[in-house]
């Protein structure tokens, strides 16, 4: 299946949307049920709710399980953050006759190799002509300053592994967020021969751009040109510009993406993989010794990304992909 | 757009060698010893911390680079056609696409990576059966109909097609860029769906063959067409294995261990990251016998005709070599006009008289069997040796940092000496200094020349330049917040005995590792090494194997700015008693170095 359109979507939407499958993320962030209180049970006909191995005897956990578990009367599937089994085996015992098929990802407090396998398992399982994928992010309050992050891993998102072409020549595209030196580490040991940017701005609050721009000062000064700014609330318009950015350099280079910034923008370096193969999107995944409650701040952004067989390109706001 | 279009702001702005030209690298490149000590049939491993020219080794043994080389001994090899190179670089995120599949198993794992390391390396074969086209045959029909009959027998070799549609390199090239995105989607299908799930057919099967197994077969035609001689040796450069795992080590070793035949392997990797001895085949590595280490950290110093110029030699050449190839009118006397002399390092007539600024700063500072000595030593030669060279940048950094309050300003980290010392004697932090300094810099009047940077502007780059070397290891994986820590504790315990206690002739600038470092400990000492903030203490006579477990490491000189500390060698202290100063350490309550070193034994 490819990618067809993406498009941003209004809490209203959502609401009134009724979805075949949605899945939903429990782990010790408050925000991870935010979505959920909104939203009415006969919306939804199959929810799964996927619950985090590590910290789940954390208190915000349990009080999100426990609503979970009453709101959508199934228990969390626990799995630990890097495997996707479990998604896929739920999926692959998954039959509908019905097309197009509409999900609800919940991604806010989702790691991005569950949702990386819920976007493979369109793009590859042979589901159904039509798929249409509703992700919503609640976006939340983190602390000020942001613990410095200890690499654990750097690897490949799995389906945006991208390519070797034989130019020799690589391109770095990094999403910034409030930690620097992650982000300075993996540029130096990924030496790229072009480094590029971008950051969220306008941002959920005014002063995080000037914070982030700050807070990587010494990262900024090794880019080719300031960082591209992306609006945070729309991941059809940040998908649109990274499209733009990196075209210069499909075929001719590896590019590689590292979006180290908000989710949002993770998704949107995400899609833009599975969009050019040839392009890869690392994830730089932090050893976590403490545990930061995430409140929601009472914003959602929503993006509707549309998978089919055909060529047809429906949907009235679109982004071609 | 290709390779050469990289642009540069300045001379010093591409800082490492996988992004330069192969012109640039060729152009650019030092030779030292360890690089002509690579340029035989043996297998070796390099060692080299971050930035320290590993890449530009293996990309120099490569044919497509060692034929540009002006260098007789190289034109000689290329000639004879004796050495044959081929570069393989292992980037972080072809490694990323290995090691994003926890479910794979082990043999499943082996499997995957043998099948990319088989694409890779063949990929790394065409350039350099290109490179020996355009060299070896002259006359341009004859090299294309050769070209062509060595394509059409390699593609029937790597496909069941042998069909004669790839004929050229880069046709050649481009089937195996499809083969790996192909290969790709497949393995992430199979997950998707199930083993039992996937019914297409596999892809690229001619690459599951063993490791290299494709790579000898287009060697064999290669050899064949090309007429090579007999004796010929292929050397496999394979770049950035630190990057690998002990499994994949454990892989490469195996062919190391192995009789390969015409093929010879160069690995690079940091030190310490050689990750195993082991091989499948259950009979370890042995060193000096399968294979030799090669450690080229100390290189740029080695590089010097005497030897101990703690890389100015090095840095001169690297300077004008640049601005040749970049054709720019920069010479090494513009980089000492710039940055100047250096009050700390640089050797100066003797102002050591009796009531002298220096003898008043020794009655100050030193110690009374320091100021004992240098009363009895006056006006001899050993005065010189022992007390004044030794102490005079201590005593000026001393006075100077005890006049200025908190952090305020100070301006002795400047000069040409200074700049090459906080380098390390690495090539690409001697390259960022260099581009920092000159991003700082204003011509004169006249355009040409540049004012000279202030030595408190040069102190304040190079302060920050230490800031951010030492922050940013924080986020390095596993160990980085342990070395940080580490590294604050042992930089925090120098800047101690420097500043409050009385002056000894040798400052404190090595730690020394004993039976009693915890696993944790070495570790992180380890990650030092492979990053250039720790340095084994080596000589010329203690060959290129990484101590283990046990030594003395001095503290990277790039951080003596941030802990306003002697960028030159002295004596060690235990590890142990440096991390339990900063243990028990408060804020405004130091613990004396001094009281501590009763109990330390000296190196």
């Amino acid at each position: 299946m490819q990618l067809r359109f993406i498009a941003d979507l209004t809490i209203e939407e959502i609401v009134d949307a009724k979805y075949d499958v949605a899945f939903f993320a429990s782990g010790y962030e408050r925000r991870a049920i935010h979505l959920s209180k909104m939203l009415d049970k006969r919306q939804v006909s199959m929810p799964i709710v996927l619950g985090f191995d590590e910290f789940s005897q954390q208190i915000d956990r349990k009080d999100n399980d426990r609503f979970l578990r009453e709101k959508w009367g199934c228990r969390p599937i626990e799995t630990s953050n890097r495997d996707d089994a479990e998604i896929y085996r739920v999926l692959r015992e998954y039959r509908s006759a019905q097309t197009p098929l509409r999900f609800l990802i919940d991604y806010s407090s989702m790691t991005r190799f569950w949702y990386a396998a819920i976007l493979n398992w369109v793009r590859f399982g042979g589901c159904a002509e039509d798929v249409r994928l509703d992700f919503v992010y609640s976006s939340g309050r983190y602390a000020d300053p942001v613990p410095t992050v200890e690499i654990k891993d750097i690897l490949c998102i799995p389906g945006c592994e991208g390519g070797t072409s034989s130019s020799g020549v690589s391109v770095a595209v990094f999403g910034l967020g409030f930690d620097s030196f992650a982000s300075l580490c993996v540029l130096d040991k990924l030496e790229p021969d072009w480094v590029y940017g971008f950051l969220a701005d306008p941002a959920l609050v005014p002063s995080y751009p000037e914070r982030c721009r700050e807070a990587n000062r010494d990262l900024l000064i090794r880019f080719d040109s300031a960082p591209l700014s992306l609006a945070l609330r729309s991941v059809s318009s940040a998908f649109g510009k990274l499209a733009e950015l990196v075209s210069p350099y499909k075929g001719v280079a590896d590019v590689t993406l590292i979006p180290m910034g908000p989710k949002p923008h993770v998704l949107a370096s995400i899609l833009l993989a599975i969009r050019f193969p040839e392009l890869a999107c690392l994830h730089v995944a932090g050893n976590r010794q403490t545990v930061w409650p995430v409140e929601a701040t009472g914003e959602i952004i929503g993006t509707s990304v549309h998978f089919s067989r055909d060529k047809r390109e429906i949907g009235k706001r679109r982004t071609v992909a | 757009m290709s390779a050469s279009t990289v642009r540069r702001k300045n001379l010093f702005e591409v800082d490492n060698a996988r992004n330069l030209t192969t012109s640039d690298v060729v152009a650019t490149f030092i030779p030292t010893p360890s690089y002509w000590r690579l340029l035989s049939s043996k297998n070796h491993v390099i060692l080299g911390a971050r930035g320290s020219g590993k890449t530009v080794l293996a990309r120099m043994l490569a044919h497509d680079h060692l034929s540009k080389f002006r260098d007789p001994k190289a034109k000689q090899v290329i000639e004879s056609r004796s050495l044959i190179g081929m570069y393989v670089p292992t980037r972080l995120e072809w490694v990323g696409g290995l090691r994003n599949k926890p479910w794979h198993s082990e043999k499943e794992a082996e499997h995957f990576f043998q099948w990319r390391l088989n694409i890779s390396t063949c990929a790394a074969f065409l350039k350099t059966l290109r490179s020996c086209l355009d060299v070896y045959i002259e006359d341009t029909a004859e090299r294309a109909k050769l070209e062509m009959g060595i394509c059409e027998s390699i593609h029937s070799e790597w496909s069941d097609q042998g069909d004669g549609s790839r004929q050229t390199v880069r046709e050649l090239e481009a089937y195996l860029e499809d083969l790996e995105y192909a290969k790709q989607a497949y393995v992430t299908k199979q997950r998707v769906l199930g083993a039992e799930g996937a019914r297409d057919a596999p892809v690229g099967v001619h690459f599951d063959a063993d490791l290299f197994v494709p790579l000898r077969r287009a060697i064999t035609w290669a050899s064949r067409k090309l007429e090579l001689p007999t004796d010929c040796n292929w050397m496999l450069c394979l770049d950035e294995a630190e990057f690998l795992d002990a499994f994949h080590h454990r892989i490469l070793n195996s062919h190391l261990r192995a009789f390969s035949g015409n093929l010879v392997f160069k690995i690079t990797t940091m030190p310490y990251y050689h990750r195993t001895l082991e091989t499948n085949t259950g009979v370890p590595l042995s060193v000096g016998h399968d294979f030799e280490y090669v450690y080229i950290d100390r290189d740029a110093i080695r590089a010097s005709p005497s030897g101990d110029d703690n890389g100015v030699e090095f840095a001169r050449q690297l300077v004008e070599k640049r601005a040749a190839a970049y054709q720019v009118d920069i010479s090494w006397g513009t980089v000492e006009r710039l940055l100047g002399r250096s009050k700390l390092l640089d050797s100066k007539a003797s102002t050591w008289e009796a009531n002298s600024q220096m003898m008043r700063l020794l009655k100050t500072y030193g110690s009374k069997e320091t100021l004992a000595r240098a009363n009895r030593l006056a006006g001899t030669q050993e005065f010189k040796d022992q007390i004044s060279r030794k102490m005079h940048g201590a005593l000026l950094l001393r006075d100077q940092v005890a006049k200025t309050k908190g952090r305020g300003q100070i301006d002795l980290y400047a000069g040409t000496q200074m700049a090459i010392r906080c380098s390390d004697a690495n090539p690409r932090r001697l390259i960022r200094i260099l581009n920092g300094f000159f991003s700082k810099a204003q011509r004169k009047g006249d355009g040409r020349s540049f004012i000279k940077l202030s030595d408190a502007r040069q102190t304040a780059f190079l302060t920050e330049f230490s800031v951010s070397t030492l922050s940013r290891v924080q986020s390095e994986p596993v160990y980085g917040k342990s070395l940080y820590e580490m590294l604050r504790a042992i930089g925090e315990f120098m800047r101690t005995s420097l500043h409050e206690g009385p002056l000894q002739t040798d400052q404190i600038s090595s730690v020394h590792v004993d039976e009693n470092v915890t696993d944790r400990e070495w570790e992180t000492v380890k990650l030092a090494v492979s990053l250039g903030l720790l340095f084994p203490n080596v000589n010329a006579s203690s060959g290129d194997q990484m101590p283990e477990r046990t030594g003395a490491f001095h503290l990277s000189y790039v951080l003596a700015p941030y802990f306003r500390i002697m960028p030159r060698r002295g004596k060690a202290r235990r590890l142990s008693s440096m991390v339990r100063q900063k243990r028990v350490a408060r804020p405004g309550q130091p613990v004396s170095a001094e009281q501590l070193s009763i109990f330390d034994a000296e190196e």
